[in-house]
């Protein structure tokens, strides 16, 4: 493509992702040089970018002006709302995602993603060769999980206001996923986390053509009852738990052993008769300890 | 100039007879989703109402979830609060000016605005770690300090804006005669609408909520309200120009007496049944909180009026008997957001034909 002509269309933004590609077009990005322009009027556009997440008024308004785009009618997604609704799923007013409507070539996460990050995208999406900036010390990018240090306790999952981390079990294994396409790196996560697991990424958020592929992921184990094998608890999270009570009360460090058996029942078995017994014989001795 | 509206207007001979606006085109049904979030997610929610204002909106959300809960910021989280502000009005403003320029045809002066815009954007980045979300805001005060050597930039950064102002004043006074009585609206028609903001300044009245409710630091700061009587699309121009000196005289002052000290406080158990309303002075007008509580972590009610909704309210009247071809600099004066309602329904007067065309025709001529 000589000529690229691009169209912005909001389809139900805030204008922060507005504000931005319109940033973009600053000179110190250079996409003037490059031959693209902003136009305004979609049946002179090429490429089409779409802000916001679609509502109810909005929907039928994204198809008809992406079937008035010219060849090769390439459509880019930028910002968390257009890729996946980011807060605003399930909004009374909102209507389906943008590529349930159209066809989108390349998507851009962030909330808004800075200018530097359009450009990239742009400038990838129609092979115009890559552009690169620096990023200042202390800039909020998507959050990096350290499977190491996660406990699955799913502190992050309460605070997150977009519902961009999720949490499920499966068999031996309990997920912990960031999901990038709604993240809008507000680092509440990495605030509320106990274990210290979470820290934002230093870098700006690239474009994707798979919105979601993108994100980070703990795999945590989950610990089998000793008595029915049942899953019922991160590993890790009673392992942390039983240190801690250790480091509180050294005296019962005697008594790991027989708190590590209490503590790998589920809650079903622990209640059962013969269990409580014992685990107030436990108490008795460690009340006698302290 | 970005959010999509529909506009019905009237014409006979080129001249408006009627406009009809069809708004809720963005309407995401935050409100409502407010009652289903935390007070803290609530922050990061508001924030995202609007991409120009968004530190006026969790400023305002904060104060009014403060007073609910009856805890007071730390007074260094207050002027952090209004530097941020102050920012944001400037880098809204100078957007909005490149908008009027970009208007008239004046490209040169607008690619000058935009790229000297980047410096402010650079800045607020540094400062919050995003250019546009600032995520800065939090009940009880606010999330990052400002460093000494981010103090440093700023001040520096305010010596380069009041020479980007001092430019703005000039080209605005070059291009005095294409804006003057465009678009009225006269003092009395300004009050029986309800226009706040900008909009009513440039209509000769005094009022601004940093002056008359003062909130976050404002009481600490000396600065004037800036008023024009002209009523028309110039004084709306030369009230914000003004105002952006200002606003580098009100932050400069801050940074001289920054106080040391806390950045956030303490919050509490959220109280039974307790309601409360803020209000804050966002750059496009007076922007209003309520909110409702109900014992729980979630709020009951929260209830919003931003200024658009009421400034745009005064389009009717500033347009009819306008000229045609000055409905884009109309719409601009207001301050609200337009390039992408490239759907104007035009209706004859005569024939009742209706059809639409794109705003950018109209400065053609249509
Ligand atoms: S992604 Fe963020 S900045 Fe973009 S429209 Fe949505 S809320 Fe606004
Ligand atoms: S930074 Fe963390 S809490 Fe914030 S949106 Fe992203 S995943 Fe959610
Ligand atoms: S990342 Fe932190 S907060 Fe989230 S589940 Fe893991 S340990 Fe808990």
């Amino acid at each position: 493509m000589r000529q690229v002509n691009v169209y912005r269309l909001d389809v139900g933004s805030c204008n922060g992702c507005d504000i931005e590609v319109f940033s973009a077009f600053a000179r110190r990005f250079g996409l003037e040089e490059l031959g693209v322009k902003l136009v305004g009027d979609p049946s002179e556009a090429n490429v089409l970018i779409v802000t916001g997440v679609p509502t109810v008024k909005t929907r039928d308004m994204l198809r008809e002006v992406y079937e008035r785009l010219k060849p090769p009618r390439l459509a880019i997604a930028v910002g968390a709302c257009a890729l996946s609704g980011e807060a605003f799923e399930g909004s009374y007013s909102v209507d389906g995602m943008v590529d349930e409507i159209i066809h989108v070539d390349a998507y851009v996460p962030g909330c808004p993603p800075s200018p530097h990050a359009i450009v990239e995208a742009l400038v990838d999406v129609l092979k115009l060769g890559s552009k690169a900036w620096e990023v200042p010390g202390g800039f909020r990018g998507m959050p990096n999980i350290d499977a190491e240090k996660c406990t699955g306790c799913g502190a992050c999952v309460q605070v997150c206001p977009t519902g961009a981390i999720e949490m499920v079990d499966e068999g031996n294994e309990r997920k912990v996923r960031f999901r990038y396409e709604k993240c809008i790196s507000c680092a509440s996560c990495e605030e509320a986390c106990p274990e210290e697991a979470v820290e934002l990424g230093a870098e700006r958020p690239r474009a994707t053509g798979d919105r979601k592929a993108i994100g980070a992921e703990a795999k945590i184990e989950l610990r089998r009852c000793s008595a029915c094998g049942s899953t019922f608890a991160p590993t890790p999270q009673l392992e942390r738990t039983l240190d801690r009570i250790l480091e509180k009360k050294e005296k019962f460090s005697g008594y790991r052993d027989l708190i590590a058996q209490t503590m790998g029942l589920c809650k079903n078995c622990r209640n059962l008769p013969e269990n409580i017994r014992k685990a107030k014989i436990l108490l008795f001795k460690l009340d006698l300890t302290a | 100039m970005v959010e999509p509206e529909l506009y019905e207007v009237t014409v006979s001979n080129e001249k408006i007879v009627d406009v009809d606006i069809k708004q809720g085109y963005t309407h995401r049904g935050i409100e409502r989703l407010l009652a289903t979030k935390t007070y803290a997610q609530g922050v990061f929610l508001c924030e995202r109402i609007c991409g120009f204002c968004s530190h006026a909106h969790t400023t305002c959300y904060c104060q009014t979830v403060e007073k609910v809960f009856e805890v007071e910021p730390p007074e260094r989280a207050k002027y952090i609060r209004t530097i941020m502000f102050e920012l944001e009005r400037l880098q809204s403003h100078y957007l909005w000016t490149a908008l009027l320029f970009h208007t008239l045809g004046e490209k040169e002066h607008f690619i000058k605005i935009v790229d000297a815009r980047e410096e402010i954007m650079d800045l607020i980045e540094l400062m919050c770690g995003n250019r546009v979300h600032y995520g800065i805001n939090a009940i009880g005060g606010v999330r990052g300090d400002l460093s000494v050597e981010m103090i440093r930039r700023l001040r520096h950064a305010l010596d380069d804006l009041t020479s980007l102002s001092g430019y703005i004043a000039r080209a605005t006074r070059e291009l005095a005669p294409k804006l003057s009585g465009i678009g009225p609206l006269p003092r009395e028609k300004a009050l029986a609408l309800g226009v706040v903001g900008p909009v009513l300044r440039a209509s000769g009245v005094e009022s601004d909520v940093r002056k008359d409710d003062p909130y976050a630091a404002y009481e600490e700061v000396d600065f004037e309200v800036q008023v024009e009587d002209g009523g028309d699309v110039l004084s709306r121009t030369l009230v914000r120009v003004k105002e952006t000196f200002e606003s580098i005289e009100i932050i400069r002052q801050l940074l001289d007496d920054f106080p040391s000290g806390n950045i956030a406080a303490e919050v509490g158990e959220p109280p039974k049944e307790k309601e409360e309303v803020g209000r804050v002075e966002a750059p496009r007008g007076e922007l209003i909180y309520f909110v409702k509580s109900n014992g729980t972590n979630i709020p009951e009610r929260v209830k919003i009026r931003t200024p658009t909704y009421m400034n745009e309210r005064s389009l009717p009247e500033m347009l009819r008997g306008q000229r045609l071809s000055d409905l884009p600099l109309i719409l601009e004066s207001i301050d609200r957001c337009i390039s992408c309602t490239n759907r104007l329904t035009l209706v004859d007067q005569r024939t009742g034909k209706k059809h639409q065309v794109e705003l950018s025709e109209l400065r053609r001529g249509v």
